[in-house]
């Protein structure tokens, strides 16, 4: 019984873990998202005339305005996919989590009635 | 009353929560603050270097030229011309630039100036919610460390239904019950002043009754101690109804303590209640007491004399204190409680029951008879948070008041 708490409390860590790398990456992305609509919003109300650099590693290209609005529109909904990919899969950890906590206490109590029998 | 008294629990709120336990809830919610903080003065510097760039480019077109020092190299500067001073490349975000006038780029500098505002705004308020949060354990833990007793008492419905139709009723019509309750708190104090002459209680009650009849209609904004001082009583009812009537204030009133106590000592009736309650109104801190944790407070006293003695140790200096005026906290309340107290009916779940059926709008109603709607008020700094018997997280009730 030692060995099997043992062994669920090591898989719980490893779901807290990913639940932490989760949240970290959907900052992340919230962030990308954030800036990428910034962007988006300067972009409109740039006129057509004006010239708009990308900047590929240490390269400044020269760039059309409407691909960069196209660019930038399809970044944002590749990243708002990913959120919601994300938050997905952490509800998935959060309640893996739960009913891994719930059982290591259920073994906790068993070990513990056992004890004061013994 | 006839009431029979109610099995209860009493628990010391330092095992439940255990100091130590809180302290370093505490710590760890300062840490989080500490580093939203530091995320706070980051954003503000970027606010700062933008507006030192809005102005900067601002200056720049006045002049077909800039004679400047131009960096070379990593310790070296050549003397140089800054040209083409009204076209600027302004980084858009995510590697992208655009060509843009001076005019133009201050634009785009004040519109990410309100995005970083907006931030910090945002900030500030995560920081403050940590900051009540981290006060509210470190009240925890102060209370566990003094050896607050919460107490628990099983839930009659019938009593209770009776007791929260009084209040309600009271506080729906305000003036029609108040006669009948007058009357029955008139019968009940006669019963009650027997019993403190028993007690030996000090004279100080003749002096509160005149305190008390002046401030009647004070209002509501009554400690919880007053309704603990109800539930000493007999009476059931009435202290429920009492005790639910009062909504929670500041607790740390002097003439509010020193009006209450007496009150208890006298008059079991909420009207006294209310009287002492009232005493307090101007002097009503914005502290409200959880009804939940004054009642609470109020059945420590209530219980049997044993654990009474036991809080009275506690707040022993309290006692000494309690007799003069101004009580400066409920406790001193418990301890003149203490002293009344010959029955030891706890009707704090009653009341905390009848208060908690009320959803908190966290404004006190003035009310002139004891009848009122039992509300409890919140505020963010809670003197004496003890736990009421509902698990309703203080921490949202805070939240809620503010």
């Amino acid at each position: 019984m030692q060995r099997d708490l043992e062994s669920k409390a090591n898989a719980l860590s490893k779901i807290q873990k990913d639940v932490s790398k989760n949240h970290q990456v959907r900052k992340q992305y919230t962030i990308q998202v954030g800036e990428n609509e910034l962007v988006l919003k300067e972009l409109e109300l740039v006129n057509d005339e004006a010239n708009v650099y990308k900047l590929i590693g240490p390269v400044l290209v020269k760039q059309d305005l409407a691909e960069a609005k196209a660019n930038v529109k399809k970044r944002i909904e590749y990243i708002s996919a990913e959120l919601k990919r994300m938050d997905r899969a952490l509800k998935d950890l959060e309640d893996k989590q739960n009913s891994k906590k719930e059982s290591i206490f259920k073994l906790q109590q068993k070990m513990q009635a056992v004890q004061t029998k013994a | 009353m006839a009431a029979a008294t109610r099995k209860g629990t009493a628990t010391p709120l330092g095992a439940v929560f255990s100091p130590e336990e809180t302290r370093r809830a505490v710590a760890r919610v300062t840490e989080a603050a500490a580093g939203r903080r530091a995320e706070l003065a980051r954003l503000q510097g970027f606010a700062a270097d933008n507006a030192a760039l809005v102005s900067l480019v601002q200056r720049l077109p006045d002049e077909l030229s800039h004679e400047i020092m131009v960096p070379f190299g990593g310790a070296a500067f050549f003397p140089g011309r800054l040209i083409h001073t009204n076209e600027l490349l302004v980084l858009l975000g995510e590697g992208y630039y655009a060509e843009r006038s001076a005019k133009q780029t201050t634009e785009i500098l004040r519109r990410r100036g309100m995005e970083l505002e907006a931030q910090v705004e945002a900030m500030k308020a995560t920081i403050a919610d940590f900051e009540a949060e981290a006060k509210f354990f470190e009240s925890t833990a102060a209370e566990a460390s003094e050896g607050l007793v919460e107490i628990r008492e099983e839930y009659d419905e019938g009593t209770e239904i009776n007791s929260s139709t009084l209040d309600a009723s009271s506080s729906a019509t305000g003036m029609s019950d108040k006669n009948r309750v007058h009357a029955q708190i008139m019968a009940r104090l006669d019963e009650l002043e027997m019993e403190e002459k028993e007690a030996g209680s000090s004279s100080e009650e003749d002096g509160e009754e005149d305190e008390e009849d002046e401030e009647e209609d004070a209002g509501p904004s009554e400690d919880d101690e007053e309704e603990g001082d109800v539930l000493s009583d007999d009476n059931d009812h009435q202290n429920a109804s009492f005790g639910a009537s009062f909504s929670g204030s500041g607790r740390n009133d002097q003439s509010h303590g020193s009006a209450q106590p007496k009150s208890i000592l006298k008059k079991p009736v909420g009207k006294e209640i209310l009287k002492g309650a009232s005493l307090a109104p101007s002097a009503r801190t914005p502290h409200s007491v959880f009804p939940g944790q004054a009642s609470i407070i109020n059945s420590e006293i209530q219980l049997p004399t044993k654990k009474a003695v036991s809080f009275q140790d506690d707040n022993k200096h309290i006692i000494g204190s309690s007799k003069s005026s101004p009580l400066p906290q409920c406790p001193e309340y418990s301890s003149s409680l203490l002293k009344v107290s010959s029955d030891n009916t706890s009707h704090e779940r009653k009341i905390i029951s009848s208060g908690q059926k009320q959803a908190f709008t966290g404004s006190i109603i003035e009310h002139d008879a004891n009848m009122s709607t039992f509300q409890p008020s919140k505020s963010e700094d809670l003197q004496n948070p003890a736990i009421s018997p509902r698990p309703v997280s203080r921490f949202k009730m805070q939240k809620g008041g503010r």
